[in-house]
């Protein structure tokens, strides 16, 4: 488990980096919102481990994420969409979408509807751990 | 140029650069009503869509001006977002007068790309091994992946210098990211194609814009929601369709 949980944070870490780097996020934003990437990740990645439900697991991680990005953005005084998107690129459910097109293009139409529609829901359990997680120092906001 | 026409130019340049460079439309109605004020105007009333800004500001004197702008160009550039929203809090501080603001928005738009092409290249390649561990792959799967990354990243600058269009980026780059993988595996016997494919799609499939989409759809901007929705679920249908013609493609030359 350990050498697991190891690997989802170094890879998810690895790759939201690269990611804030092809977005051009400032410079300063781009370790702490990687890091804040693997660590919601991990913590997706460590409630799943445990059984946790994966909407559950989504939502979790996206509220962490989005917490600890707001807390950034307030630290580095910057805009916290930048922390945001970068915390969220490794539970972004976009290959699922891909897999449901593709599914539909070769013709299993029910299999690419079931994928589709697992997608959405996480998708929507993002938005919504990420409109959690801001509200949590949402009244502090100051400008922008 | 008068002090009127300043202010409008400068909440243009404001609302068109947060536009389009990634902001969310209600970011750009924000700053632009919150630099509105900042500059002197007395009622500032901003409209946002994915593909343009509306801008109406009424002035102490009576007046009012209108501007509209009809953004075309979307990409990718946080940097420019929070410089904008930096310029806003200074002018809003009363740091800076409109001249100076005008003049900071002007250098920001005119801005080039924040990192340079070979630590672009770099980043794509290194994202997407990293993406393939995430997914389970092994070491050499990350290591094709990524050489393929670097590859990839530069057939998509070079789309984007030469201006080929979205649609043809978005199925080519799906081909690409399916078609390298399976040509690994088909060579060497090695590799999860599966992860692979799945780490170097991730810059491409639009999880973050469709995620963005339901976000703008819950804050009640349902009209930026359904655009930006839209256009992730064509984005979608572009890599894919380009992913499974160049697996046809390639069993067909195969058989």
């Amino acid at each position: 488990m350990i050498k697991g949980l190891l690997i989802a944070l170094a890879a998810s870490f690895i790759g939201s980096l690269g990611f804030a780097v092809l977005l051009q996020a400032p410079k300063k934003s781009l370790v702490a919102g990687a890091a804040i990437g693997a660590v919601s990740y991990a913590l997706y990645w460590l409630l799943l481990y445990f059984g946790v439900s994966e909407l559950l697991a989504m939502f979790a991680g996206a509220a962490v994420g989005s917490l600890l990005a707001q807390y950034a953005a307030r630290r580095m005084r910057m805009i916290a969409t930048i922390f945001i998107t970068i915390a969220i690129i490794p539970l972004v459910p976009g290959l699922a979408l891909c897999r449901c097109m593709t599914y539909i293009a070769q013709g299993e139409s029910a299999l690419g509807a079931q994928v589709g529609l697992n997608a959405m829901q996480d998708i929507l359990m993002i938005a919504l751990g990420i409109s959690v997680g801001s509200l949590g120092l949402h009244r502090k906001k100051k400008t922008g | 140029m008068d002090e009127r026409a300043c202010v409008m130019e400068a909440l243009r340049l404001a609302g068109s650069i947060i536009l389009e460079n990634g902001g969310e439309t209600y970011r750009v109605e924000d700053t632009v009503e919150r630099l509105g004020r900042a500059l002197g105007a007395e009622d500032v009333q901003p409209f946002a869509v994915p593909s343009g800004v509306f801008i109406t500001a009424n002035f102490p004197d009576g007046s009012m001006s209108t501007k509209v702008y009809r953004a075309r160009s979307s990409g990718k550039h946080l940097k420019k977002v929070d410089e904008v929203n930096r310029i806003s809090r200074l002018a809003a501080e009363g740091r800076i007068g409109t001249r100076e603001t005008l003049e900071a928005l002007r250098a920001i738009k005119n801005e080039g790309p924040a990192y340079r092409l070979p630590l672009r290249v770099f980043a794509n390649a290194a994202s997407a091994g990293g993406f393939t561990a995430m997914f389970g792959g092994g070491w050499i799967d990350a290591l094709i992946v990524f050489l393929s990354g670097a590859l990839i990243q530069l057939a998509l600058e070079w789309c984007e210098k030469h201006n080929v269009s979205r649609v043809f980026e978005s199925a080519g780059g799906g081909a690409l990211c399916t078609l390298l993988p399976l040509v690994f595996n088909r060579l060497t016997g090695m590799g999860m194609i599966d992860a692979m494919t799945g780490g170097l799609l991730m810059p491409l499939v639009p999880g973050l814009p469709m995620t963005n989409a339901v976000q703008d759809a819950m804050r009640g901007d349902v009209l930026s929601g359904v655009g930006h929705g839209m256009q992730a679920v064509l984005t979608a249908v572009l890599v894919a369709g380009g992913g499974v013609a160049a697996t046809r493609a390639l069993w067909m030359l195969l058989a």
